[in-house]
């Protein structure tokens, strides 16, 4: 687990793949939710992986505009 | 250089794509999907802005959008992946196809005939192409392991297009799956997948969507975009970005079907032209109509010039011959008069047979939004000076 230079919490949300990433991004950020374009742990147990990074306190909100959206998301702080 | 040889792929190509190209080799040359540093990560949202505008001009989801190297790559991925697909349920899946298509859809079906698959081609009337004559052309050709439909949009050699709407509610009310060839019709008539029930709309990059050779797609409809879907179906495996030390490809499209670099620059100058045609299309495709009436009415009356199929006038795109000289012949003497036409078969042989040039060929001209009305007015010149 990390902090920011805010102090706030930051999370990870996975996505399957980098087109999932963008459209998430773009789906977040027209809901004002800021997120960036990261790579994933690259840990044996995950491989590859890209996802966003956020602000925790917006992760669930987050998730559900993705769920609702039909893209699988799962999240995890960092 | 009169340049009428635009349903090969179109030239010159709009300042704004070429400006993009370049733009793409100097400013974001990165592997999109791969690495996470700035390059990679500004290509892989050039990448996923282009999938963006295919939707806005075609409808469907980014995510579905699988690029290819052309229009013969997206035919033969879903032509296989569909016939995988049909094989789950049918021991012998058939597919119909219409005989006005072209050789990236004739020669994968014939090929799948001889893996198991069973095939036919539908006649089109020539002279009543109605739509419900054609649906009926269609139906009595339907056995009941008919799974798929693959038929163009717009043929490659005369102006004769397919009424693609009806056909795909005749396709859904069957269960069947509609493969869409748009390599004549993608940027100049309108196309909606979701309206028109298409599962699987194919297109080149570089012909009438003004981008470069060397990027197409499939579209897929919504219907067949699940990673349940494709299960266990792949067309070509190899490196996505994801899921590294998995053997198997990933699920989820497009990643699903794009294994290896996407080219990035051709599909950046996709976009591009796509944002060309967009909102212009009605006035671009006028500009090309005028030429090609223009130099079918010339032709036309003109002593012995044929002009084949004169009556279907949905694309920019003449057919002709002259009479006693082989079509090769007549296309390169107007090269050396600086005209660029096409002769021979223009890789569609049975659209040649309809059309009674089967034999010998034809010389087909074809226009884009560059041509002027003078460039019918050399090319009548021209073939004047070739019947002297």
């Amino acid at each position: 687990m990390g902090q920011n230079n805010n102090n706030t919490n930051r999370c990870f949300i996975s996505l399957p793949s980098v087109t999932y990433v963008m459209k998430a991004e773009r789906l977040l950020s027209d809901r004002m939710i800021r997120s960036e374009v990261v790579r994933g742990d690259s840990r044996r147990s995950q491989g590859c992986g890209f996802g966003l990074r956020l602000d925790c306190r917006d992760a669930d909100a987050a998730v559900r505009i993705l769920r609702n959206a039909g893209i699988s998301a799962h999240v995890k702080e960092i | 250089v009169v340049y009428l040889d635009n349903a090969a792929t179109t030239f010159p190509k709009p300042e704004s794509v070429i400006r993009e190209v370049t733009r793409c080799l100097r400013e974001y040359g990165g592997n999109p999907g791969r690495s996470s540093h700035r390059l990679a990560l500004k290509a892989a949202e050039a990448v996923y802005a282009c999938r963006c505008a295919v939707c806005e001009e075609f409808g469907g989801e980014p995510e579905n959008v699988v690029f290819t190297s052309g229009a013969t790559a997206a035919l033969n991925l879903a032509l296989k992946s569909f016939a995988q697909k049909a094989a789950h349920d049918c021991e012998r899946p058939h597919i119909l196809i219409s005989c006005i298509e072209h050789n990236s859809v004739r020669r994968p079906t014939a090929a799948l005939a001889q893996n198991g698959c069973g095939f036919s081609v539908f006649d089109l009337p020539c002279e009543v192409c109605h739509p419900k004559v054609i649906l009926a052309a269609m139906e009595n050709s339907l056995t009941e392991n008919t799974r798929i439909i693959a038929v163009t949009h717009a043929s490659n050699i005369c102006g004769i297009t397919l009424p693609i709407a009806e056909i795909g509610e005749f396709c859904r009310r069957r269960g069947l799956y509609l493969i869409v060839d748009a390599s004549q019709s993608a940027g100049r008539l309108d196309i909606n997948i979701d309206e028109m029930k298409i599962d699987a709309l194919c297109c080149p990059g570089h012909k009438s969507l003004y981008g470069i050779q060397g990027a197409g797609f499939v579209l897929f409809s919504k219907r067949c975009a699940s990673p349940d879907f494709w299960d266990g179906i792949t067309f070509c495996e190899g490196g996505s970005g994801v899921m590294s030390l998995e053997t198997d490809m990933p699920r989820e499209l497009p990643e699903h079907f794009e294994a290896g670099t996407l080219p990035t620059p051709a599909i950046a100058a996709l976009r591009s032209g796509l944002r060309f045609i967009k909102g212009a299309k009605q006035e671009l495709r006028e500009r090309e109509y005028a030429v090609i009436r223009r130099m079918r009415y010339m032709l036309m009356n003109t002593p012995h010039v044929t002009v084949y199929a004169p009556k279907f006038d949905s694309s920019p795109i003449l057919l002709f011959n002259i009479d006693g000289l082989p079509s090769s012949e007549v296309s390169s003497r107007l090269d050396k008069y600086g005209i660029c036409t096409r002769s021979g078969f223009h890789c569609a042989p049975t659209a040649h047979e309809l059309l009674g040039t089967g034999e010998y060929g034809a010389v087909r001209v074809s226009c884009s939004a560059f041509n002027s009305p003078a460039d019918a007015d050399a090319l009548y010149k021209c073939v004047k000076g070739i019947l002297r």
